[in-house]
């Protein structure tokens, strides 16, 4: 039993990092005590499954209570505001990731590296750019919220959701594989991952379409609508399928990195310089 | 000294029920979380989180404050923190009290409980 003590407050005391630094020091410790009083107290009353019910109250309250010790340190509208300034070197990363995925899926075609390990050092690149992805298009988010008309919001939304559920459905589709190994590939979990990836482009065609209407970008208004508009090199060929001996076959997945890749890499470049007031051009 | 304790009412469920459960004496953070349970009949329970939450802002508000007094240094845990009421915290614990009889008051005189 104290194996299950120990265990329980030894990761209550890894989640008291989620709290600002201030308020830990001043209340950690009593926290730790309440918190292993009262896992005394549950399993007096209900043995080792009353440890574990405390646990989902005891981390939603956590949680929740985290959240807005920083919110009234300030710490969340600092850090939103901070990744406004990241947006650009992060998606810049993003771009560089895809690229990178751009040479070794063109390497991998080419035959020179002609085994499965291979592949998975394309793919990885991939994965891991979703991670910067998420927090450039909050910020991208922020940034552009308060000046694009309903359509563009929508977009951004889409976008954010888009990269948030990718991460989730991988992450879910690792874990369940990792639990539950007897079970096999969780294809639900990789369609989903497909679909937020549509709906990251989806969102960048609806935001793109803003774009065009407020030339709110220092340069290259475009290239938010030609982000989204990629999604067309690789969608096509896992919905309808290309016969393998069409040259579609093999381009169309290295074009599609690589056109992406650079889209990123010129729309980070884009956002590093200073915003415009919005210019409709459409309203009259 | 009025119009500050006005500005603080009405109080949320958590700050009077943690101010009542010190109404009677001074209490630790469990203390303060067992009390609130039994004087709502389990009906509120706070959550560690929610209460030191809660007794930061109070500290800063000057409801309650930390004291050094234990009831039996002998029985309790030398680390453990005590709270009690400050002066200012008993009158607001007062006026939203007075404040809530009021309208316990309409309460009965409309019987929205039935006949008491």
């Amino acid at each position: 039993m104290r194996a299950v003590f120990r265990l329980s407050e030894w990761l209550y005391g890894v989640l008291l990092r989620l709290y600002p630094k201030r308020f830990r020091t001043a209340y950690g410790q009593q926290m730790r005590q309440r918190f292993r009083d009262a896992c005394r107290v549950a399993y007096r009353q209900n043995g080792g499954g009353g440890v574990l019910a405390l646990w989902l109250p005891t981390l939603l309250d956590l949680v929740k209570s985290a959240l807005e010790e920083r919110a009234q340190q300030g710490e969340i509208t600092m850090f939103k505001a901070r990744l406004v300034t990241l947006a650009g070197p992060l998606t810049m990363l993003v771009g560089v990731l895809w690229l990178m995925a751009c040479v070794g899926d063109f390497v991998f075609r080419l035959g020179a590296e002609g085994n499965e390990a291979f592949l998975g050092l394309v793919a990885i690149p991939f994965f891991f750019s979703f991670f910067p992805l998420l927090f450039a298009l909050i910020g991208i988010r922020q940034r552009f919220h308060p000046v694009v008309g309903s359509l563009g919001r929508v977009g951004l939304a889409l976008s954010v959701a888009g990269g948030a559920g990718v991460l989730v459905s991988v992450l879910t589709n690792i874990l369940l594989s990792g639990l539950v190994p007897e079970a096999g590939p969780h294809l639900w979990a990789n369609y989903a991952a497909v679909f937020c990836v549509l709906s990251i482009r989806v969102g960048f065609i609806l935001f793109g379409v803003d774009m065009q209407r407020y030339h709110m970008l220092p340069r290259w208004n475009w290239l938010p609508l030609l982000l989204g508009l990629t999604v067309v090199l690789s969608l096509p060929l896992d919905w309808f399928g290309v016969p393998a001996f069409l040259p579609a076959q093999w381009a169309t997945p290295y074009l599609h990195f690589a056109v992406s890749g650079v889209c990123w890499l010129l729309f980070g470049l884009t956002l590093l310089g200073p915003g415009r007031a919005p210019q409709a051009t459409a309203a009259v | 000294m009025d119009e500050e304790i006005q500005k603080l009412l009405p109080l949320t469920p958590t700050v009077f029920h943690m101010l009542l459960a010190l109404a009677d004496g001074e209490k630790h953070g469990y203390g303060i979380m067992r009390a609130v349970e039994e004087e709502t009949q389990g009906q509120m329970q706070i959550r560690i989180g929610s209460l030191y939450g809660s007794i930061g802002r109070m500290m800063e508000a000057r409801l309650i404050e930390e004291t050094n007094e234990r009831p039996d240094p002998e029985l309790d845990d030398e680390r453990r923190r005590y709270y009690g009421l400050t002066a200012f915290g008993r009158q607001v614990l007062t006026a939203e009290a007075a404040r809530i009889a009021q309208a316990m008051a309409v309460i009965q005189g409309k019987q929205i409980l039935g006949k008491v």
